[in-house]
């Protein structure tokens, strides 16, 4: 956890509301959302762009997006649902805390993510091709999770005292019937 | 149907169609099936047994790729789980190889699902664009709309009941709370249906901590049963609200504790 970033604040938040949480990742509505139903789901651990997140950590990430994807389709009544990534400062992204935007669509929200295409010449397609081919070689090696040791859960149970000194009450009060 | 009207589909006729009928036609009017099957030509960047990654013939920035799936799917729910982290692990690698390669200072991974959220082919991809400072590219800054906290808060509980029901069917992720909930919920619809099994369970749930107390709290059930002298019709609701009072001990709620007592305290007024 980062002090100052203020996505692991949120994450570390107990009073904080989340939607779904797991070890590795949260999941939480955005404060300003760009449609009714924007979440971001979040790793736990502080990374701030998606190429330092491990890899099963990037693809839980993104299977709880799809989760959530199908849950604002099924339950908000989405049309559709936009997946959104920015990654880095010239992506767009403000926080330094990697995070995924999961955005329900529905007919005349008024967005568009829609890019205007940029005209490149066949050279230069061929060059770029080139370029990224010698980048993608490595690519393909995937880290798995290692596998941690089985903890053994001891079952505690907390009872406030609060509550106890109640349920004596009402107990004495059973006892005190006949 | 015949080859005209395949090229007519509305998303009402996808709607009535069977998932066989619509992904056997898709596939066939598919232009990144035909890709992928080598038909037509593309720039291929990356390749695996699962995945192809092009560069996009209308880019948002030179290096702009995409990844799409070797089979067929048009949006991500359809999406085996295995495929999926697959494709994003991959995104991940692609876009790490579009740093390198152009020196980019960051990336937008985008993919949307229907047409609605601006999908245009039928075939499920993953947009990875490179993005360097002032390039130009604003429309993955997204707008923030004023929508107070009440109606957030209200889409977060649905959403959060939508999840765990999905994840309770699948089991994926073990949930503590979430089961404790859970079990108790069900714990209170056996009570109600047969009784024995569920009063044949709590003291076992009490756990050594307190056995005094587990006792303690059905003792004076029986007591009070054989000296209140209530009918018997009456018996079985006030046994079953007694019962949800000692259950409701093992919940760490103070709150709805407190209501349950107050439940348990009028019934004696």
């Amino acid at each position: 956890m980062k002090k100052d970033c203020h996505y692991c604040q949120l994450i570390a938040d107990k009073d904080k509301k989340k939607i779904y949480e797991d070890d590795k990742v949260v999941v939480i509505p955005h404060d300003k959302p760009a449609t009714e139903g924007h979440v971001l789901v979040i790793p736990k651990e502080h990374y701030a762009i998606i190429e330092q997140v491990p890899d099963y950590i990037v693809s839980h990430a993104f299977s709880i997006a799809n989760k959530m994807s199908v849950a604002l389709f099924e339950s908000l009544n989405a049309q559709g649902t936009n997946i959104i990534v920015n990654n880095g400062v010239a992506a767009g992204q403000e926080s330094a805390h990697f995070f995924i935007n999961v955005i329900a669509r529905r007919e005349g929200d008024g967005m568009d993510f829609q890019w205007r295409p940029k005209q490149l010449g066949e050279e230069e397609m061929s060059t770029i091709e080139l370029q990224i081919k010698e980048q993608t070689k490595s690519v393909g090696e995937f880290q798995q999770e290692k596998e941690k040791p089985i903890e053994m859960q001891t079952k505690t149970r907390k009872i406030s005292s609060g509550t106890e000194e109640k349920e004596n009450y009402l107990l004495k009060r059973f006892r005190k019937i006949p | 149907m015949t080859e005209g009207q395949q090229g007519q589909v509305t998303e009402e006729d996808l709607k009535n169609m069977t998932p066989e009928q619509i992904a056997e036609m898709q596939k066939q009017n598919c232009i990144f099936c035909h890709i992928i099957a080598g038909k037509v030509a593309s720039r291929k960047v990356y390749e695996d047994d699962k995945a192809v990654g092009i560069l996009d013939i209308n880019p948002a920035n030179p290096g702009h790729v995409v990844i799409i799936p070797k089979e067929h799917y048009a949006i991500m729910p359809q999406i085996p789980e295995d495929i999926l982290a697959h494709l994003f692990m991959v995104t991940k690698g692609i876009s790490q190889a579009c740093l390198k390669a152009f020196k980019a200072q960051g990336t937008n991974i985008f993919v949307a699902n229907g047409a609605v959220a601006g999908q245009r082919a039928q075939h499920f991809m993953i947009h990875i664009i490179p993005r360097k400072e002032n390039d130009g590219i604003t429309s993955f800054k997204l707008p923030e709309k004023q929508i107070d906290e009440q109606q957030i808060e209200e889409i977060r509980k649905i959403l959060r009941q939508k999840l765990n029901e999905m994840m309770g069917l699948k089991e994926e992720v073990i949930d503590f709370d979430k089961k404790r909930e859970d079990a108790q919920q069900e714990e209170g619809e056996g009570k109600e249906s047969e009784e024995p099994a569920a009063s044949g369970k709590s003291p076992e749930d009490e756990g050594p901590e307190e056995p005094a107390e587990a006792e303690g709290d059905e003792a004076p059930d029986d007591i009070r049963k054989e000296l209140s002298g209530e009918g018997p019709e009456e018996e079985p609701e006030t046994e079953e609200q007694a019962e949800e009072g000692s259950e409701d001990k093992e919940s760490k709620k103070d709150e709805e504790i407190d209501i349950d007592i107050d439940k348990i305290a009028d019934l004696f007024k």
